[in-house]
């Protein structure tokens, strides 16, 4: 029986350190700053109003502070894209090659791409595009600040995993019927990596 | 924006409707014997994704994920990036509703142009009109001559790939559609989507589309 009671405890203090880290921006901040790399595997569901079944694409990432980033698409199209050192590529499958694209070309998506990448330095706040708001259920709300960006996003959804400084899913809102959910798995976090990852496909 | 500025030549040329091309109709050899060319064509509520890749002339190229939902004379359609990021979305049903577009595709031509395309793939010509025979290469053939002055040709092939040719009301082609045969899986005698379809504008701003089948359902 005590050896229950142990367990039970233990759990519960496992679970409550776990919750409270995404009570503060600050809290969040100092866990972030200790992450140095993650990389875990993504599920997509695109939901729109014309499509009885939402569209899934999979693939994986890879990131490492303070602004390097790999995100690949394995599947229905297989789909490459790299961020390091200010400079972005994207390569795209054609005739069953991964073809760079010509001029980097995937702005809205670089855009939720380089949010990622500050979300995952820990930096929420301090941001030029989206006002955000932190509810008490893990979840990060942002909502654009300039006109024109709300005419293409209208808030994205950011919910964070109990385990420090990782999210479980990020929603991103096109419209009321319209919206695509990345859903993360499998992450591993603060290993080494090799540069020709965010350089090289 | 620089994605955007190499569609915007992909929008100029679905909005285009002038005709470069010097490729003119064909003599038809005429046959009593009529074709099913309907055939090729989906018949009731389809859903199509496909992975499209296009170019134009000057080079510019990329890759977009087209959704397709037909269904009678109706047609619903959506253009995203691989990302999932919605740069246009429509219906028609003779006449164009469009529920998002993101510029350039705003442009008011682009989504003429587009079910022009879709109509072009997905459905039969609409007309009484039909002559039936065979190409200089005996492979058979449907022409529809259209009111709009439009001259349609479904050519059938002996693999059963098939062939869209339509031209202007100068004789002149304006579009091609060349699919490649579905994979009917010992299954003849039902429709299945082709794997790939290219349709060739030959508008002001030439453009292909490779559209390679992701996935196809029958809600």
């Amino acid at each position: 029986m005590k050896v229950k009671l142990t367990s039970f405890v233990v759990l519960l203090l496992v679970a409550l350190s776990s919750t409270c880290w995404a009570d503060e921006w600050d809290s969040i901040s100092q866990k972030a700053s200790q992450l140095k790399s993650v990389r875990a595997e993504f599920t997509q569901e695109k939901h729109l109003k014309i499509l009885a079944q939402p569209l899934i694409s999979k693939g994986n990432f890879i990131y490492q502070a303070p602004q390097s980033l790999r995100w690949e698409y394995k599947s229905p199209v297989k789909s490459v894209m790299l961020m390091h050192n200010g400079s972005s590529k994207k390569y795209s499958q054609r005739d069953g090659e991964l073809v760079e694209e010509p001029g980097g070309g995937f702005e809205s998506m670089e855009m939720i791409l380089q949010e990622i990448t500050n979300w995952l330095n820990g930096r929420f706040t301090d941001n030029p595009i989206f006002n955000t708001s932190l509810e008490k259920d893990l979840r990060i709300i942002f909502t654009p600040k300039d006109e024109a960006v709300a005419k293409l996003i209208s808030r994205i959804e950011l919910k964070l995993s109990s385990l420090p400084s990782l999210m479980d899913s990020v929603t991103i809102y096109e419209g009321p019927s319209s919206f695509t959910r990345l859903t993360f798995r499998n992450a591993e976090i603060n290993q080494k990596l090799k540069k020709s990852l965010f350089t090289e496909i | 924006m620089r994605f955007f500025c190499y569609v915007v030549g992909l929008v100029i040329g679905l909005t285009s409707c002038s005709h470069r091309t010097t490729i003119e109709m064909p003599a038809l050899v005429r046959s009593e014997d009529t074709i099913a060319c309907e055939e090729v064509f989906p018949q009731g509520q389809w859903q199509f994704v496909h992975s499209i890749a296009f170019s134009m002339a000057d080079g510019k190229k990329g890759t977009v994920l087209g959704v397709s939902v037909v269904n009678g004379s109706v047609i619903k359609s959506a253009l995203m990036t691989i990302e999932g990021f919605t740069l246009f979305e429509a219906e028609y049903d003779g006449q164009l509703k469009i529920l998002r577009a993101v510029p350039p595709f705003d442009n008011g031509g682009f989504g003429q142009g587009l079910m022009r395309d879709l109509q072009l793939i997905f459905f039969e010509p609409q007309t009484n009109t039909v002559h039936y025979g065979k190409n200089a290469d005996g492979s058979q053939l449907c022409r529809y001559q259209e009111k709009s002055g439009y001259t349609t040709d479904v050519i059938l092939s002996q693999d059963r790939s098939w062939e869209v040719r339509q031209y202007g009301s100068d004789r002149l082609l304006t579009r091609t559609v060349k699919a490649n045969p579905s994979i009917t899986s010992g299954h003849e005698n039902r429709w299945f989507p082709p794997q790939q379809l290219a349709l060739h504008a030959y508008d002001t701003v030439e453009y292909t589309l490779i559209m390679d089948l992701v996935s196809s359902e029958k809600p």
